[in-house]
């Protein structure tokens, strides 16, 4: 379960966040879906102990991320708003180092790292240095980075961005899986079609609020539009930042 | 020892090691002081003995005077023309030539005075020690036959001597040895500040700026820990770059051709183990000033530009006591920098340096750097750091 409750941000002049909150349930995938500078970042900033909101608060499993940082993000696996490589380090070596971080070590870490570079069929490149690696090479290094010690959370920022088709297609099955393992899944998308094709909750944010929430179906219900990009603009009032 | 610190030192070395251009660059650098010091040093070495040189020759010399040029290292050519012997000086390919006269010989029995030309070019750096060495030669020669003229008069010599000149130089090549060697606490300083600034730039403004920051940001462990990991790789790449340095500066004291030099300066074991204790701590200190200066940069590029400006800061102090002529106060020998300028030079003269005087200037250097890698720790914390705005 992750909660965020009245969630605001302000930056200098920019109030990035304004009142933000919602819940996401274990097993389920939960989209965030806004134009570009809505606040989906920042609130994954905020859930991932990057940032600390001005007011209000997260929670990641039974952990406050305020009173306890480090519990919750030992509890999350996270994929960043800047998922940079170490051009000079193997694949192998990245998911090490993310496990180390995470208190592995011996034989549990190297079964970990296997684990990973075999759910994300690595074999062939988990022993190459990155710095050569494709988009959707970089991508799955990040997130078998995230998934080491197997957390019930996940947090995962624009995952299919950059992505050919095929890869975004891939991924996209393997993030059900592990919602269907049990995972509590938020991501963020301004890709409309990711995210009813994903997504089991949709909250939709835009200028630092929450504008609704709810499943695709019952927001197109709700506002008797055709589709959920059709619902989306009625509720945002605007086309603008969106990819269809 | 901490699980986290060692991921992020294990992480921080192993990707320090790979980047090759960069460590051997910096590794380069603690052989290429102490290279300097010995180019210079066997430079000097050279100037102590005159070396023996040939001499062109034209016309007819006399017996004696060839004899004593040769007792002076002087040797000559094969008898040259007298056009020849001008050419060879004006084209460049002699540095002096001695011309005599076709009447030398008869003048010179006739006791009339006997015209001999010296040849050079003045604006050759290397003729002026020669012609300086010839006129010697020369005027002892004119002296001993002055002197058979005067006592077959029945004067004495010694009545027609007014002056009795004496030169002294004091440039000896061990005060000119000195001089060059001041550059050695230079060096040494410097050494702790080039060898982990690599490393340092990499583990902040790096981090920041291929985007792999936040990912690291997102484990849970405190910023402390990665702050020290981070300082620690640094650290031992520093520690490595002083030591080699130093190692390599004795090496080049203990040479057969700069101990020739008879220098009041040497580094013994003990010499040794006092610099070491010196430098260490501020092979601590280097990457720490390095690591919180580079986490505000933005870029690679950037953190570069300023550390590169900081690489003066050590060698400030050294400048300016040299100039001024001035010694530090006493208190300034427990300020780090300022401190080390002052006792790596007193240790390279020999002075006695009190164990108060390390045990201060190590504490003070270690709680410097204990303050920078916490306030790296303190600032990985903070949002504008982090986010770089």
């Amino acid at each position: 379960m992750i909660r965020v409750e009245g969630l605001a941000k302000r930056f200098g002049s920019v109030q990035a966040l304004t009142e933000v909150s919602f819940a996401a349930e274990d097993g389920k995938i939960t989209g965030l879906l806004g134009p570009n500078g809505a606040g989906k970042t920042t609130t994954l900033r905020i859930l991932y102990g990057l940032l600390k909101p001005d007011t209000g608060r997260a929670r990641v499993g039974d952990h406050d991320v305020a009173t306890e940082p480090r519990r919750a993000q030992a509890a999350l696996g996270v994929l960043p708003d800047q998922p940079g490589l170490y051009a000079r380090l193997t694949a192998r070596e990245h998911i090490e180092y993310s496990g180390r971080l995470h208190g592995l070590s011996g034989p549990g870490l190297a079964q970990a790292v296997d684990r990973q570079l075999e759910r994300f069929g690595m074999g062939e490149i988990a022993d190459r240095r990155t710095a050569g690696f494709s988009q959707g090479e970089r991508r799955k290094v990040a997130l078998a980075r995230a998934l080491v010690h197997e957390p019930r959370h996940l947090l995962l920022d624009e995952p299919t961005n950059g992505l050919d088709a095929m890869s975004a297609r891939a991924l996209r099955r393997e993030i059900r899986a592990l919602a269907d393992a049990g995972c509590c899944v938020v991501l963020s998308s301004h890709q409309m079609s990711e995210v009813a094709a994903l997504c089991d909750t949709v909250v939709i944010v835009a200028r630092g609020r929450v504008a609704a929430a709810g499943k695709p179906g019952e927001l197109v219900e709700r506002t008797g539009a055709a589709d959920l990009e059709q619902a989306f603009v009625s509720i945002i009032g605007s086309e603008e930042g969106l990819l269809s | 020892m901490n699980r986290a610190l060692m991921a992020v030192l294990w992480k921080e070395t192993l990707d320090g090691l790979r980047d090759r251009r960069s460590l051997l660059a910096a590794l380069a650098y603690s052989f290429f002081g102490p290279l300097v010091l010995a180019w210079a040093l066997v430079a000097i070495a050279g100037q102590r003995q005159p070396a023996r040189f040939d001499l062109v020759l034209a016309g007819e010399a006399p017996p004696e005077l060839l004899s004593a040029l040769s007792a002076q290292g002087i040797g000559v050519t094969s008898p040259l023309g007298a056009e020849e012997a001008e050419a060879q000086v004006r084209e460049k390919k002699a540095d002096v030539a001695l011309r005599f006269g076709t009447t030398f010989a008869a003048d010179l029995a006739a006791q009339r005075p006997a015209r001999v030309e010296l040849l050079y070019d003045s604006s050759r750096r290397s003729s002026a020690e020669k012609v300086r060495r010839l006129e010697e030669v020369l005027r002892r020669f004119e002296q001993a036959n002055s002197r058979v003229r005067l006592l077959a008069r029945g004067i004495a010599p010694s009545s027609v001597t007014v002056l009795e000149l004496q030169r002294r130089d004091f440039s000896t090549p061990a005060g000119r040895a000195a001089l060059v060697l001041a550059m050695l606490p230079m060096f040494l300083l410097m050494a702790a500040f080039i060898a982990g600034m690599n490393a340092a730039i990499d583990a902040t403004a790096g981090e920041r700026e291929r985007g792999s920051l936040e990912g690291l940001l997102v484990h849970p462990v405190s910023r402390q820990v990665l702050a020290w990991g981070k300082w620690l790789a640094a650290a031992l790449l520093a520690v490595v770059g002083v030591t080699l340095t130093l190692l390599f500066a004795q090496r080049v004291l203990a040479s057969e051709k700069v101990r020739a030099l008879d220098l009041a300066v040497g580094l013994d074991g003990g010499d040794l183990l006092a610099l070491l204790t010196v430098l260490l701590p501020l092979a601590l200190l280097a990457p720490a000033i390095q690591l919180l200066i580079a986490l505000f940069s933005k870029s690679f590029k950037e953190a570069q530009t300023y550390l590169s400006l900081a690489l003066f800061v050590p060698i400030l102090p050294g400048f300016f006591f040299s100039f001024s002529g001035r010694d530090g106060a006493p208190w300034m020998d427990g300020v780090p920098l300022l401190g080390h300028q002052t006792v790596i030079t007193q240790v390279l003269r020999g002075d006695a340096v009190g164990l108060g005087t390390f045990a201060l200037l190590g504490l003070t250097t270690l709680a410097a750097a204990v303050a920078c890698v916490a306030a790296t720790g303190f600032l990985l914390g903070r949002e504008r750091v982090v986010l770089g705005r």
